[in-house]
């Protein structure tokens, strides 16, 4: 675990940006693979090395930042929405109403993903908790993060050791 | 479902992946380009959280194609360097 410190660190401050309001609507293009080249970049002052990073380190430490952040990231969504009732999907409910009934699909499938998505609603405004809610937020943070985690890596490998070719 | 400025970043990548099929794309070393091609996106962010101008859909995408264009580029060097790094391995 000590080994995996900087991508934990790291991970948990995406984490945390990700409900940030400004901050989460770069959260998965910017913030997640910023995050994933400032774990190596910690890694590299915490282990001083002379040796240019590989790039399947590089992958690792994104994948495992990513992770991490989704974790954290999902967590406080989860618990935030737990206190307040409330969330994205209850304050955009209407407009979601509008987009779905303007998409071209049929009456019954509209119906079906409308009475989903206010199921959904209904349950966080009663409770704070919807299981459906959860998983797709857990899911989906999982799967995107962990993706432009290792984007994150592979890039910041190429940033640090493009620095190491410049010294030498 | 994906936001604006994410499917910008992902048509910005599929573009400059298509690109890479007909014109083999130049390595490129350091991180100057990321880094200004980055500027539109995030100052885009800033300025719509500084509420001087609203969110708008088309600057969002214009501004994801243009870090998703080079983010490829990047993420194709990695990928090839990756691949080069495995074969040394093995």
């Amino acid at each position: 675990m000590r080994k995996y410190i900087s991508p934990f660190v790291c991970g948990f401050g995406a984490g945390v940006l990700q409900v940030v309001p400004v901050a989460k609507s770069l959260a998965c293009c910017f913030i997640i693979p910023l995050a994933a080249f400032l774990s190596l970049y910690l890694e590299l002052k915490a282990n001083p090395s002379s040796v240019q990073i590989q790039l399947k380190k590089g992958l690792i430490f994104g994948l495992l930042t990513g992770l991490f952040a989704a974790l954290f990231g999902s967590f406080f969504d989860i618990f935030i929405t737990l206190l307040t009732k409330n969330n994205d999907i209850v304050a955009a409910f209407p407009e979601l109403q509008k987009m779905i009934n303007g998409f071209p699909l049929s009456e019954e499938l509209k119906k079906e993903v409308l009475r989903l998505f206010n199921s959904v609603r209904n349950e966080i405004l009663r409770y704070g908790f919807s299981p459906l809610y959860t998983i797709s937020v857990l899911i989906n943070n999982l799967v995107i993060n962990s993706i432009f985690g290792m984007i994150g890596g592979l890039v910041g490998t190429q940033v640090i050791n493009s620095k190491f070719k410049n010294q030498n | 479902m994906v936001c604006a400025r994410c499917t910008g970043i992902y048509l910005g990548m599929f573009l400059i992946s298509i690109y890479a099929i007909f014109k083999p794309i130049k390595r490129i070393n350091g991180y100057k380009l990321l880094f200004i091609f980055s500027i539109p996106m995030v100052a885009d962010v800033l300025f719509i959280g500084m509420k001087l101008y609203n969110y708008s859909k088309i600057s969002a995408i214009i501004t994801g194609i243009f870090f998703g264009s080079v983010l490829f580029v990047y993420l194709y060097n990695g990928l090839n360097l990756l691949i080069i790094e495995n074969r040394a391995r093995h």
